[in-house]
């Protein structure tokens, strides 16, 4: 069976299919309602449909990329807070007395993360004391070091005394290389002799005078 | 409205649904009338005549729902004037594929006779 068909029609039914092809799936065949009736007619009003169910789906699709795309910003978020919060653990042994054990290496920004968090805390607490315990950290670099003096200088702006625990032998050595003024900062063995000192303090100011 | 239905019945005195179709059918539309062609409703089983007017468009989740329809009804007769429409309907109707029980006319009258002859 052969089908008449004006060549403009099957120019434009392929020239719309060629545009959807690129990706526009806005085209569509125009001018269909008021067609007569022959075989062509359906073929371009599918056309016409396949191109909407096509829109649709790429407008539903991009509907839930973004929710996607929300959701990994809202759990990335989420994430750098819990990060933030693990590597800066601050805990009050007493009141006004805090301690942070540092443990791993200290970048740039970790350091910036961890003094914030503790000028913050010392602040909300006010503490008259922080202890700083190196034990864990390991090796440091100059670049540690010198982020370790900043930050017992910011706290002692704020009025409370930083004292530093469980230097190395090769931290003690860096410490020097970078001119670490201790005049301002106690430096003690250990937590425990820490505590007992800051602790020993607390109790004698609490000593009524007779 | 774009979907009103009401009771008729066919020149040999079968009960039928009959559908007046115009205007932007949604797909809340298409589902009230299937609603009442369920089992338990009173269209239930019965002929289904549709006259759509020319004014007639159908959204994209209409047109994937009226192949719900089928085995609520015993025969749907749709009477459709516009060549457009008609090419239309016949692809909806290949959505869901060949169905016996469905028809498209150009005349309320020749619909009603094939109505009857089931």
């Amino acid at each position: 069976m052969t089908i008449p068909v004006a060549r403009q029609r099957l120019q434009n039914l392929i020239q719309v299919m060629a545009q959807a092809t690129l990706g526009d799936y806005d085209v569509r065949i125009e001018g269909l309602a008021d067609r007569q009736d022959d075989e062509l007619l359906e073929l371009e009003v599918a056309l016409n449909i396949l191109l909407e169910e096509l829109q649709l789906t790429r407008q539903h699709n991009l509907a839930q990329r973004q929710e996607i795309e929300e959701s990994a910003r809202q759990l990335h978020s989420k994430q750098e807070d819990l990060v933030r919060v693990l590597s800066t653990p601050i805990i009050v042994v007493a009141k006004g007395v805090l301690a942070m054990p540092i443990i791993g290496a200290v970048e740039a920004e970790r350091a910036q993360t961890m003094t914030e968090c503790m000028l913050e805390r010392v602040a909300s607490e006010r503490a008259t004391h922080i202890i700083l315990d190196l034990t864990g950290a390991g090796t440091i670099a100059r670049a540690t070091a010198q982020a370790l003096f900043r930050m017992a200088q910011a706290v002692r702006l704020l009025g409370s005394q930083c004292i530093l625990t469980g230097i190395s032998p090769d931290m003690a050595r860096t410490l020097v290389e970078i001119d670490f003024d201790s005049t301002n900062i106690m430096t003690l063995p250990n937590l425990a002799e820490a505590l007992n000192h800051v602790l020993g303090k607390h109790s004698r100011s609490r000593r009524i005078p007779s | 409205m774009p979907i009103k239905t009401e009771e008729g019945k066919t020149p040999n005195g079968h009960l039928c649904m009959r559908a007046l179709v115009s205007g932007h059918v949604s797909l809340a539309d298409a589902e009230a009338m299937s609603a009442q062609l369920r089992k338990g409703q009173h269209f239930h089983g019965v002929r289904v005549l549709c006259l759509v007017e020319k004014s007639t468009e159908y959204s994209a989740e209409a047109r994937k729902h009226f192949g719900s329809m089928h085995g609520n009804y015993l025969r749907m007769a749709t009477v459709v004037t516009s060549a457009f429409l008609r090419a239309s309907i016949n692809f909806m109707t290949r959505l869901f594929g060949h169905r016996e029980d469905f028809r498209l006319f150009n005349t309320e009258a020749e619909a009603q006779a094939w109505l009857d002859q089931s």
